[in-house]
């Protein structure tokens, strides 16, 4: 009933934003789940995402410049 | 006699108080107890990020203190990522050139034989693409019903806790992407979107040829002093 509420207070993009933090909740679950449960079927986890880009300096460049424009749009820019 | 006590007095003086048996005193203690001495270090380094999330969550966007702090930890952060790419490239380790070739491989080889992991890269790829498709369409539309995710950030970080909070998170991203080292990844997490075998083919031919490079650079070198480097 609570979660009914919720969602009816909410608007259409709010929806839209909890339903992709749900599946991204999820996935980040079950990859961890099976990385360590069962390592025959094992999916890429965010740890193995992050690292594809760590292993060069071209792939880790990217990450740097990433982190550097998200923390000046969230901290010094109007959000 | 008057003389002789005054002098007693000093070499005692200097025997218990003086800077350099202090300093010899602290470095014993350093030394002996260096467990307790990097534990105290890590409870400083905490303290001070805490302190520093803190300070920072006080200021709100348009401050200039928010600006020249974030400005600075990132003109810090980028120069420690020039100093340290340079220590991993005399390391040894992966070009970017091979980085993209063995990428493209690896999609390469899952078109030809899709794999339960490369299900999993797709999946991966999709939610990053959702993620900034509904972000830029919210951001193009710029109506109230269609937020994008930095307003939704934003109304946390309103707060000082909740901007603290994403602060410090976004400072210990940066540290990690800036400080991880190629060695330090667990065994089978390093072959997204390539093939195994290549990978390690590509890798240790890779390594070796640094490995080379830097033995030859050395014997010339050392040529150069008129020394003969060993065969």
């Amino acid at each position: 009933m609570l979660a009914v509420l919720i969602v009816l207070a909410m608007v259409l993009g709010g929806v839209v934003w909890s339903a992709i933090a749900g599946a991204t909740v999820i996935w980040l679950s079950l990859t961890t789940i099976m990385a360590t449960a069962r390592p025959s079927l094992r999916l890429p986890t965010l740890s193995d995402v992050v690292w594809f880009f760590l292993r060069s300096a071209l792939g880790r460049w990217i990450l740097i410049a990433a982190w550097a424009e998200t923390g000046w749009h969230l901290f010094c820019q109007h959000p | 006699m008057v003389q002789a006590a005054l002098q007693f007095r000093i070499s005692e003086y200097v025997s218990r108080y003086h800077p350099v048996l202090w300093l010899r005193h602290a470095v014993g203690i350093f030394e002996s107890s260096g467990r307790t001495a990097q534990r105290g270090l890590k409870v400083c380094l905490a303290l001070g990020l805490v302190v520093l999330g803190w300070w920072e969550g006080g200021y709100r966007w348009s401050a200039s203190g928010a600006h020249w702090s974030v400005a600075t930890i990132i003109a810090v952060t980028v120069l420690t990522a020039v100093v340290l790419a340079r220590v991993r490239w005399r390391q040894g380790g992966e070009t970017s050139t091979a980085w993209l070739a063995g990428a493209y491989r690896g999609v390469a080889s899952w078109l030809r034989r899709p794999s339960w992991y490369g299900l999993g890269v797709i999946v991966w790829v999709l939610i990053a693409v959702v993620v900034a498709g509904w972000d830029l369409h919210s951001f193009l539309r710029e109506v109230h019903q269609l937020p994008t995710l930095s307003y939704l950030i934003g109304r946390v970080t309103r707060f000082r806790v909740g901007r603290m909070g994403f602060f410090l998170a976004w400072l210990v991203a940066g540290w990690y992407v800036v400080a991880a080292r190629p060695g330090s990844a667990r065994p089978g997490t390093s072959h997204l979107g390539r093939d195994d075998a290549v990978d390690a083919h590509t890798a240790g031919d890779a390594l070796h040829r640094r490995h080379r490079h830097a033995d030859l650079h050395a014997g010339l070198k050392d040529s150069e002093h008129g020394e003969i480097p060993p065969c």
